[in-house]
């Protein structure tokens, strides 16, 4: 009988160790890779003044822990209020990559850039971000940009404010995919959220401040950041 | 006459020419073996494209190579003396590897890894003429007991 209690507690002992184990086994893996973001110094910037754009990546958003290597950063682009596209120049500052750049029309803007590995045509990574220039109307229309792994929120983000949510949709090539989406806000917020049959979920808007909402999914990964105004910062790293 | 001298010309400075061309010229070895590593990420997908870096032992602060991994993640290369040689494998995306290779020991390993056909069949005639002649060597050891 003693024995058999001495086994149970052996029992006892080893559950939580089992659990603290499966549970590290679960949630390790996708905190593993690093992600990759493009971020603004300032997500509602005024008209004709000039921003600086940055290209980050690590675990701890907004902090860049690491400097992408020049030779995997593709298609650094604009996509201005008329849809139309341009490209940035980026120069290395410590750990991240930055671009200084103006924008001459009020409304929405659309950066981007992927991640590629020469000789490899298909990138691996993809990353955007939305601006808002004060005094212009946000058009939702442009946020798809119909290529590779995007995260593409369904609604206005400029009248968003905490209690919203915001429908968020992850395609793959133009198609839906269900999936897991991590959002951090301003890094101190972490989540994770999983899309429902249809591919789409809702964010909630439960801070004002920056927003990080990433994916991975068949060796890809993607990103999108954007901001919700308020009082709060909306100064990104 | 004037047809000679022009057809000795033609001759001399197609000579002199293939002459200065030869020196363009590139000759190859095909090589077997060498040192290879293979860097995969945790879930098992190779850190293809990746740039890599070999470090001798005679000369550690210089490269003594540079490049890419394949598609497989893969990256050989070829030590021109024994010892303890550093590798690094970085993807340009915060993941890499750092490794030190023992050069003598993997040589000595690669070297004697295949077999010929005549090795083989050598080999194999050994092994049964050792388990034969045991076998032999045990059944004598009885019939002379009885």
């Amino acid at each position: 009988m003693g024995r058999l209690q001495k086994k149970g507690g052996i029992l006892m002992n080893t559950r939580p160790f089992i659990f603290v184990s499966l549970f590290l086994l679960v949630f390790t893996n996708p905190v593993l890779g690093h992600e990759h973001w493009l971020s603004v110094d300032k997500f509602y910037p005024p008209l004709n003044q000039k921003i600086e754009i940055f290209i980050s990546s690590g675990h701890y958003f907004p902090d860049s822990e690491l400097l992408l290597e020049k030779r995997l950063i593709h298609d650094t682009i604009i996509i201005d209020t008329k849809g139309e596209k341009r490209t940035y120049e980026i120069q290395p500052e410590g750990k991240r990559w930055v671009s200084k750049v103006v924008f001459e029309s009020s409304g929405t803007y659309v950066l981007s850039y992927n991640l590629r590995k020469p000789p490899q045509k298909e990138p691996i990574y993809y990353a955007k971000c939305i601006v808002l220039v004060e005094g212009g109307e946000e058009n939702i229309s442009l946020y798809e940009l119909g290529t590779g792994l995007e995260i593409i929120p369904r609604g206005k983000i400029c009248s968003l404010k905490k209690g919203d949510k915001l429908p968020v949709q992850v395609i793959l090539d133009g198609n839906g995919i269900g999936i897991s989406v991590q959002v951090s806000i301003d890094g101190k917020k972490n989540f994770h959220l999983r899309s429902d049959k249809n591919c789409n979920l809702l964010v909630p808007i439960k801070v004002q401040g920056a927003y990080l909402l990433t994916c991975n999914y068949m060796g890809k990964g993607a990103s999108l950041t954007f901001a919700v105004r308020g009082n709060v910062s909306q100064e990104g790293k | 006459m004037r047809y000679k001298k022009v057809a000795f010309g033609l001759f001399m400075s197609l000579f002199i020419l293939s002459g200065v061309c030869y020196g363009h010229g590139v000759k190859y070895l095909r090589l077997k073996g060498g040192v290879g590593i293979e860097a995969k990420y945790s879930d098992g997908m190779p850190l293809s494209f990746s740039s890599a870096k070999v470090f001798s032992p005679g000369n550690p602060d210089a490269e003594f190579q540079t490049g890419y991994t394949d598609k497989n993640g893969r990256f050989m290369f070829f030590p021109d003396m024994e010892g303890i040689w550093k590798v690094e494998i970085n993807d340009g995306m915060g993941h890499g590897v750092v490794t030190n290779i023992d050069v003598g020991e993997i040589v000595e390993v690669k070297e004697g890894a295949g077999f010929t056909l005549l090795e083989k069949i050598l080999i194999g005639i050994a092994i049964i003429w050792g388990i034969t002649g045991t076998l032999f060597y045990i059944a004598g050891k009885r019939y002379s007991k009885e």
